[in-house]
């Protein structure tokens, strides 16, 4: 039976704020129809009857492709690590996360330089052997080109839910079937398959979303995505009219697909009939086993994170020096603040948000915090343009009514990029401290409010020093995420204000490519630094309870 | 606020409840008086709706219907609705429920924050006298036995003074060897204080050893 601490007031601070919040969340979405014009303007009628056709075809087959080898990928890995004992296991369950770090872009510089003309490989190839690979015409066409980059950026998405869904059941079922006289190759497709599929469709719909998302790896292979097409619009044409049909489209599309998932998990899940269910040993592999299992794994985390990796460190030797790096310095500086300040606000508000729908729960409540956690789904081309839409209306209002220094147009200012990273980046704090209200219940909150504190004294001294490891951890998740963004960055941020994602993107621009990975390799290695730190708090914690 | 001098001290008139959704009734018509410094058992099987009631004198859910007076207050009825940290009510929850961010003594003097300091260190010391733990007022939560746990959690509940201190099963998560001297010191602890107390349980020598009227349900 659900407890929860009784309403009060219907109205009070923190109500009023949670629902700011939720205004200020879907404010960017509701201007992006005031952008909708009556007239068809000409670009328009081009793009409808001649490009549209080619964006849908090719945001499909990119999507659909990056999805089916993400989830071949991940699920494979899934269930070598998780329901088997081999040499270097507990490594690789680790290690094979670590893509995570890099963001897609990035990957997709850095294999395009190595495999191109001038990258190691052709050289070795035509410096030692005197193999020239464009004698044998061998090129893979763009979209495999990006599939393959986005399979290995977001493969974690459906490996992790596999692999925790697999370590916590798949071992016991995995026995019963053998009992039961089933083959070892049949029982995967019969049992282990239909049991993962809605950690399949839960990463599986992260996957589609990321790579709608986009813009860096499908502009650099040259694909007609929506999000390429918004950014074309957009600021190749200034055609704004036909930048925003074209991300009302993309929006239904996600909405689509958000709503597909939600079905597809209705339909046909399966309860385990006992909740008490913990993992079983894993098989022991021996012999060709083992070492079948290793090499799976290890070229995995070899085409995945290492290789990358080293060769990014190659051309950082290489292209090192210092006035590059002084050049650098600055926007590294940038990125941090921006990362920092904007998930600061995020879980300010979040836990604001998290407080006002246990404080004052009610059916409203629940579904406004589902509302304000679509943003991540939303991709970046869209919001953007709906934030750009906005401030324009507030610039608007500003000069017509404040005076003096009030008279400061805000669009294109950092406060726009805060402000919709702010919005992207909201669910995934959000989530954070709900899990954490999850974790420490409500038995303690219910305690304080009979011992005589009213519901903001409570969040302060008792839910806030509780929540402590849950608000580190997503304010993490939320600044590793901003340091990582790019399409909103690119296309809202001021005038000569860079972050290392958008320098490593005006490198690969201009043909730079070895140097895009001293930008790259600062993400990584923040983002891997936060990831660890967290890692160590969340062991720190578990062991000090 | 109206003041009904005459009538009981916590009165409990036709009250109803049920919990979000189209669950049945847990309470139907609930009626229930007690008097001053009266202490009040409750029997009856788990999931009747004992923990419910108190929930709802507590004032952490809203009934359905029905009215609840505290020392002649009306804390709920059809208009009204007095938030749980108006009510001036102790509980003690079945699970304790004590801060483990907090010592001991920051544990008991969390409800005192409307008294000035050096009242709130008196009270403190007299409550942790009274549990006979004045040497642990520094240790947390985490750092003692499941028995000095729930004297902590009854200290914290009657710091504060309250009209009426409601127990939740208090005594079900203690080993039985324990269970005995535990229920007579709280009875102690309790009887002391002078304060009216409305205890339920579903073991009735729980009851018998602590209240002096005893209900079923």
């Amino acid at each position: 039976m659900r407890r929860r601490l009784a309403t009060i007031l219907p109205l009070s601070g923190w109500v009023a704020l949670r629902r700011l919040v939720l205004i200020g969340v879907a404010l960017p979405f509701v201007f992006l129809l005031f952008g909708l014009t009556g007239e068809e303007s000409e670009h328009w009628r081009q793009v409808r009857s001649h490009m549209l056709p080619t964006y849908i075809w090719e945001t499909a087959v990119t999507v659909g492709g990056s999805v089916t080898l993400a989830a071949l990928i991940g699920i494979s890995l899934a269930w070598c690590v998780a329901l088997h004992a081999f040499p270097g296991r507990r490594a690789f369950e680790v290690i094979l996360l670590l893509p995570l770090a890099i963001p897609a872009y990035i990957s997709a510089y850095t294999y395009d330089g190595l495999l191109g003309y001038t990258g190691a490989i052709q050289a070795a190839l035509r410096n030692h052997l005197r193999i020239d690979v464009n004698d044998y015409g061998f090129s893979a066409p763009r979209m495999a080109n990006a599939i393959f980059i986005f399979a290995i950026a977001y493969y974690p998405y459906i490996y992790i839910f596999a692999r925790t869904y697999l370590r916590n059941h798949g071992a016991s079922m995995l026995e019963s079937a053998m009992l039961l006289g089933g083959v070892r190759g049949r029982i995967f497709f019969r049992v282990i398959l239909p049991l993962l599929r809605p950690s399949l469709i839960a990463g599986g719909t992260l996957v589609c979303l990321e790579v709608l998302n986009d813009y860096g790896v499908t502009s650099y292979f040259g694909i007609h995505t929506f999000t390429t097409a918004i950014f074309a619009a957009w600021f190749g044409m200034g055609e704004t009219a036909s930048a925003v049909k074209l991300a009302l489209l993309l929006l239904a599309a996600v909405l689509a697909i958000l709503l597909a998932s939600k079905a597809l998990q209705r339909v046909g899940r399966y309860h385990l009939a006992s909740g008490k269910e913990k993992g079983c040993r894993p098989r022991k592999l021996e012999g060709l086993g083992a070492a079948g299992a290793f090499f799976l794994c290890f070229s995995a985390a070899a085409v995945c994170f290492l290789i990358p990796a080293a060769q990014m460190l190659a051309w950082a030797r290489m292209v090192w020096d210092a006035s590059i790096i002084a050049s650098l310095l600055p926007d590294f500086w940038k990125t941090l603040f921006v990362a920092g300040g904007a998930s600061l606000m995020i879980m300010a508000l979040a836990s604001a948000s998290a407080v006002a729908c246990h404080a004052y729960p009610g059916r409203l409540s629940k579904l406004a915090a589902q509302a304000a956690s679509i943003g991540y789904a939303i991709p970046a081309a869209v919001l953007a343009i709906g934030a750009v839409t906005l401030f324009a209306r507030i610039d608007g209002m500003i000069v017509r009514f404040a005076v003096g220094f009030l008279r400061v147009p805000l669009g294109m200012t950092v406060w726009l990029l805060l402000y919709a990273y702010v919005v992207r980046f909201f669910s995934i704090g959000y989530q954070a401290v709900e899990g954490g209200y999850l974790k420490i219940g409500n038995l303690r909150s219910e305690v304080s409010r009979v011992l005589g504190r009213g519901p903001t004294m409570t969040f302060l001294l008792v839910e806030l020093p509780m929540l402590r490891n849950a608000i580190i951890s997503g304010s993490i998740l939320v600044f590793v995420d901003i340091i990582k963004e790019l399409p909103l960055t690119l296309i809202l941020r001021p005038f000569n204000f860079n972050t290392l994602g958008t320098r490593a993107y005006e490198f690969a621009n201009n043909e730079a490519i070895p140097e895009t990975s001293l930008p790259a390799l600062a993400i990584v290695a923040i983002s891997a630094a936060f990831v660890a730190l967290m890692q160590l708090r969340n062991e720190r914690s578990e062991t000090s309870c | 606020m109206l003041k009904n001098l005459d009538g009981p001290f916590l009165r409990v008139e036709r009250l109803s409840f049920r919990y979000t959704g189209s669950t049945p009734l847990i309470l139907r018509d609930f009626s229930l008086a007690m008097e001053e410094g009266e202490m009040v058992g409750m029997a009856g099987a788990s999931g009747c709706g004992k923990t419910t009631l108190l929930r709802l004198i507590a004032g952490l859910e809203r009934p359905l219907g029905g009215t609840i007076e505290i020392d002649g207050w009306t804390v709920v009825d059809a208009e009204r609705f007095v938030p749980p940290e108006k009510r001036r009510v102790g509980m003690l929850f079945q699970d304790y429920g004590l801060f483990p961010h907090l010592t001991v003594a920051g544990n008991i003097a969390f409800g005192l924050h409307r008294l000035p300091r050096p009242e709130r260190k008196r009270c403190v010391a007299e409550m942790l006298e009274l549990i006979r733990m004045p040497e642990l007022a520094r240790r947390y939560p985490y750092e003692l036995s499941g028995g000095q746990q729930q004297r902590v959690a009854l200290a914290r509940a009657l710091a504060p003074r309250p009209k009426l201190l409601l127990l939740d099963e208090p005594f079900s998560n203690l080993d039985a060897d324990l269970r005995e001297s535990i229920r007579d010191e709280a009875r102690q602890i309790i009887s002391s204080s002078g304060t009216t107390c409305l205890l339920v349980s579903h073991d009735k020598d729980d009851l018998a050893a602590v209240c002096g009227r005893i209900i079923s349900q």
